[in-house]
């Protein structure tokens, strides 16, 4: 064999040797803030055709010539600023200053009327104290729609609620993976998560998670 | 305490001795009679009052599937509605009137839906429009305001009842709840006097007894409702004086206690009324399921009279085994109560032309889903003693989608016939399991243990543990490529000759399936193709210990041997540790435990527990995507491609094969955007099928996920992946000019190959030149796109001048 063969114990010493010449003669990736460095033709790293889209709501949109009914008729629906303020819980967190940073720029928070009245259901749940019925709506919602971002940031607020401070960023988390291109959504989810690490007494990561959302919230 | 019996005359004696004597024996007759019969009528108090009293009942624990849940959208064929209708037992009818009955033209449903106790609300009954068109719900519609519904619960199908110990089954009816003429029509062939005597009624005993004697057998019965009530209580068809008296003294013990529409309700749901095998059918809610497949409240007015007249005596008057002996003690009914002014005369003669109306047995005490009620009977064990699901009453409600469920159990049935009819196999050697689960909630909604889904014995999805072979390789790569600044898709790993001295002296030299040896074959194309000897060398290279971790966090419980042969699947585990490992790729690293169970509801409706959705991220979604991308060409070029011809060409799918040694075993696993499933088929002996993961589990997995109302695979993108089109055969990467080019993700701080010369690959008559690694040389038409053929050995690379 004529070619370069990668043996088990030389792995560190292979990686030197390739890295000093790719360095020369190759490519050589960025970091996290550069872009791919290219020597010939290498194609820009712009969302390419072939890569996976923007996530579809899971809900199948209606064919066209299909009837399709509003949720209510003549109740037009209501986009609703998320997180509900009742939901918030009362002063458990310092972030006051950057509160209205965060509120702006309302965006609704799904385009499917089931899981808008199912987040409805659970807000009103919520609020009336009753967390695991609200809890078990949004489920029935993502039943429906696994990758609504917004099903899951509500999740993650009720489990916030019910002090389970890890699933409320383990689900913050999955929400701001669903919710790309949706900056006032993930920067809610962010200050989720401060929250929840405030919570657990983890003020140095709540800290970064206020970074995070500032990032966002621009 | 009463004591009924004990009140005896007494009347002074007579001058005579004789007159004293007697006297004096009955005294003492009385007296004995009291220092006997009052422990005794104690006794029986007790008896007759704690059976009534209380937990009267054991109730068998309810299980339900998960509702079907209905939005204008909703992928749903009008065959799938009516599978799912017949599945709740309702009624096809030409004009609804009342729960339980739908009709249905061309795409257009008219369902009268039963009331039901969901854990969070409680639904009414109601009667609902749906459109069906192109195979999905157009709309839906509440037929009363015709005002159209945002979404819709049906009631869930009921899959099991977990029996008390007993055997007894019942579904208790309250008093108010029963149709008024069954009650009217039972107390005027049972009990005319019911409201008027005191528990017993000594003439119409005495009248019985005399018809007996002049008939020399038992031809009629003198018992009142409440003598029968204690009747059943203490099931015994002795016929002796003592248990007759015992039975009298407990009806006026009764009688003393409760009232009479206390007792009436009790009469009601404690008098049997069939068999159904070993479980004993109690009651007339239970009746009415068990002969009509229908509430009570749904009964016709000649079916009621059916189930009265069976309450003298249920084995002799059962309508499935003596259709005409019920029909004429039916029709008597009819004519008693004509007789008794209940029922007008044409009323009676419509009643009297009606069928018996009896459904087919279903098999009704054993589940249609016995794998997937083992599932659940574990994860309820963890929580609930055994004498608490069989005797409480509770409603479990579950994962199960019954559809899915339906076309699962149809692919490993007709497709393990198809594999062995092709293969000419032996008809019924191969055996099979399946199960599905949601990606992102980790809900299981169907399981299929074996190619008899009915059968209720050895359970393949969990008590089998069987090597997966290939598919634990995607453990072993997302180990490597979690370690971004060393191993990316397009990193080269070597797939030559590899001899390995084991720690006990042994020689191990893994070969790969098609006995070569592919050189310089990279990351993504060693996973693809499912190249052994790279991947063992990968494994070794970023540590089995470290393989070992990252199994654990994908989710595998089972014993894992640490050895180099696990790099190649020496890992015997149950399908359902296999579908958790695959959750937790398909998820993005979020690992959700495989749930069957979603709420324990009580008899009062009051949840008793809830099993809330868990996420925990527990590998990095940016390794997984990549990993994620390789998948997915397995399911287009690789050891999967099969998938391309069986599944709709819009429908991404990723997965992985596994087949073990001498081919007796083959899996497949694998994951759309919101389903993941997991397929074995081999053999109980363990013998060679002759199938690879390709050949035998993927032809299952795709002809239930071809039937799936599931999303293409869109997995999400981490912010930090920079695309680059490669092509990943020559392991280099093309501007898409020639070779096969794809887009494959990097992530930050890999090290790219480089770039493929397509003037050196272009020829001339469109023939492509391709040295070969040991210096010959062999032509490739560009046109042939198959990878296997468009694969060179060691083509023209960029990197060749480090060597």
């Amino acid at each position: 064999m004529g070619n370069f063969s990668l043996k088990p114990n030389i792995s560190i010493v292979w990686r030197t040797i390739a890295l000093t010449l790719l360095a020369s003669t190759l490519l050589l990736a960025g970091c996290a803030t550069g872009p791919v460095t290219t020597q010939t033709r290498i194609p820009r790293p712009a969302p390419p055709p072939a890569a996976p889209q923007p996530q579809q709501p899971a809900m199948p949109q209606p064919e066209p010539g299909v009837e399709t009914m509003p949720l209510e008729r003549g109740e037009p629906l209501r986009p609703q600023a998320m997180p509900q303020p009742e939901l918030l819980p009362p002063g458990d967190m310092t972030v006051e200053d950057v509160q209205t940073a965060v509120d702006v720029a309302p965006e609704a928070p799904s385009d499917n009327p089931v899981v808008v009245s199912l987040l409805q259901q659970a807000d009103s749940l919520a609020a009336s104290g009753q967390l695991d019925r609200a809890a078990a709506s949004v489920e029935r919602g993502l039943r429906i729609a696994p990758k609504d971002a917004s099903l899951w940031q509500k999740l993650a607020r009720i489990r916030l609620e019910q002090g389970k401070y890890h699933q409320a960023e383990s689900m913050a988390k999955k929400s701001i993976a669903l919710a790309r291109g949706r900056p006032g959504m993930i920067a809610d989810n962010w200050k989720l998560i401060a929250e929840a690490r405030q919570a657990r007494g983890d003020a140095v990561g709540a800290q970064r998670a206020l970074d995070k959302m500032m990032q966002y919230s621009q | 305490m009463t004591k009924p019996r004990k009140k005896q005359s007494r009347r002074r004696g007579g001058r005579s001795r004789i007159w004293r004597a007697l006297l004096w024996l009955l005294l003492i007759a009385i007296g004995l009679g009291l220092v006997v019969g009052i422990p005794w009528v104690w006794k029986l108090d007790r008896q007759v009052t704690s059976r009534f009293e209380g937990n009267r009942w054991e109730l068998p624990a309810r299980v339900y599937a998960r509702p079907l849940e209905l939005y204008a959208g909703l992928k749903l064929s009008p065959t799938a509605l009516r599978r799912q209708l017949e599945w709740l037992h309702y009624v096809k009818v030409h004009a609804v009137r009342k729960p339980g009955e739908y009709s249905v033209k061309g795409g257009r449903f008219d369902i009268y839906t039963r009331s039901f106790n969901f854990p969070d609300e409680r639904q009414p009954a109601q009667r609902i429009l749906l459109a069906i068109r192109d195979g999905r719900l157009a709309s839906i519609k509440d037929a009363a305001s015709n005002k159209p519904l945002g979404l819709f619960r049906m009631e869930p199908v009921r899959i099991a009842n977990i029996y008390p110990r007993h055997n007894e089954d019942r579904v208790l009816v309250k008093l108010d709840e029963v149709p008024p003429l069954l009650v009217k029509a039972l107390l005027k062939i049972e009990d005319k006097a019911f409201y008027e005597h005191h528990g017993v009624r000594p003439t119409s005993i005495l009248r019985a007894m005399i018809a007996n004697l002049k008939a020399g057998r038992t031809v009629q019965g003198g018992s009142t409702l409440t003598q029968q009530l204690v009747k059943n209580f203490f099931l015994s068809n002795e016929k002796t004086i003592v248990r007759k008296l015992n039975e009298a003294i407990m009806a006026l013990l009764l009688e003393w206690h409760y009232d009479k529409d206390e007792i009436l309700e009790a009469y009601l749901n404690e008098i049997y009324l069939g068999q159904d095998g070993a479980r004993a059918v109690h009651g007339f809610g239970l009746a009415s399921q068990f002969y009509f497949q229908r509430h009570l409240s749904e009964l016709s007015p000649e079916q009621l009279l059916l189930l009265v007249g069976m309450a003298k005596g249920a084995s002799y008057f059962d309508p499935r085994r003596h259709p005409q002996r019920v029909r004429a003690r039916r029709d008597i009914v009819v004519q008693v109560l004509v007789r008794e002014g209940v029922l007008g005369e044409d009323a009676a003669q419509i009643l009297l032309n009606r069928p018996l109306g009896v459904t087919r047995k279903v098999p009704s005490s054993v589940t249609r889903y016995p794998a997937f009620l083992d599932l659940v009977r574990k994860q309820l064990r963890r929580d609930y003693r055994d004498e608490d699901l069989q005797n409480e009453g509770l409603v479990v409600f579950t994962t199960l989608d019954p559809e899915i469920q339906f076309q699962t159990e149809q692919a490993v049935v007709n497709q393990l016939a198809k594999i062995e009819k092709d293969r000419g196999l032996e008809s019924g050697i191969l055996q099979g399991a399946m199960m599905v689960a949601s990606v992102d909630q980790g809900e299981v909604l169907a399981s299929v243990g074996g190619r008899d889904p009915r059968y209720a014995g050895f359970n393949r999805t969990l008590a089998m543990q069987r090597p997966i072979g290939s598919m634990v390789k995607p453990a072993v790569y997302l180990t490597a490529l979690a370690h971004p600044r060393i191993y990316n898709l397009l990193t080269p790993l070597d797939d030559s000759e590899l001899v390995l001295e084991l720690p006990n002296g042994d020689v191990w030299a893994p070969g790969n399936y098609d006995h070569e040896n592919h050189e310089n074959v990279t990351v993504i194309s060693a996973l693809v193709h499912s190249y052994n000897i790279a991947s063992v060398r990968l494994g070794l290279h970023v540590g089995i210990d470290n393989v070992v971790k990252m199994l654990r966090a994908l989710g595998v419980t089972s014993h894992i041997n640490p050895y180099p042969a696990l790099l190649l699947g020496a890992l015997d585990i149950p399908p359902i540790e296999a579908l958790q490992m695959y959750q937790t790729i398909a998820a993005n690293g979020y690992r959700t435990p495989l749930r069957a169970i979603l709420a324990v509801v009580d008899q009062q409706g009051q949840t008793l527990q809830r099993y809330p959705l868990e996420v925990e991220q527990v590998v990095p979604s940016e390794p997984v995507f990549l990993l994620t991308t390789a998948l997915q060409q397995v399911t287009e070029r690789g050891t999967a491609r099969a998938l391309q011809y069986l599944l709709p060409p819009d429908l991404k799918v990723a997965g992985k094969t596994g087949t073990t040694n001498d081919l007796r075993d083959s899996w497949f696993a694998g994951f759309s955007g919101s389903h993941v499933a997991v397929t074995w088929v081999g053999r109980d002996d363990n013998q060679p099928t002759g199938l690879t993961g390709s050949s035998g589990a993927l032809r299952v997995w795709a002809a239930a996920v071809r039937k799936l109302d599931t999303t293409p695979l869109t997995p999400v993108e981490p912010d930090t992946v920079q695309w680059a089109m490669a092509d990943i055969e020559y392991g280099l990467l093309t501007d898409g000019q020639c070779g096969e080019a794809v887009w494959l993700p990097f992530l930050p701080g890999s090290v790219f190959p480089g770039q493929l010369d397509c003037d050196a690959l272009y020829m001339e008559d469109e023939e492509v030149f391709v040295p070969e690694a040991n210096g010959g040389s062999r032509t490739v038409s560009t046109t042939d796109t198959a990878p296997t053929t468009a694969k060179p050995r060691g083509g023209k690379r960029t990197w060749g001048t480090f060597r």
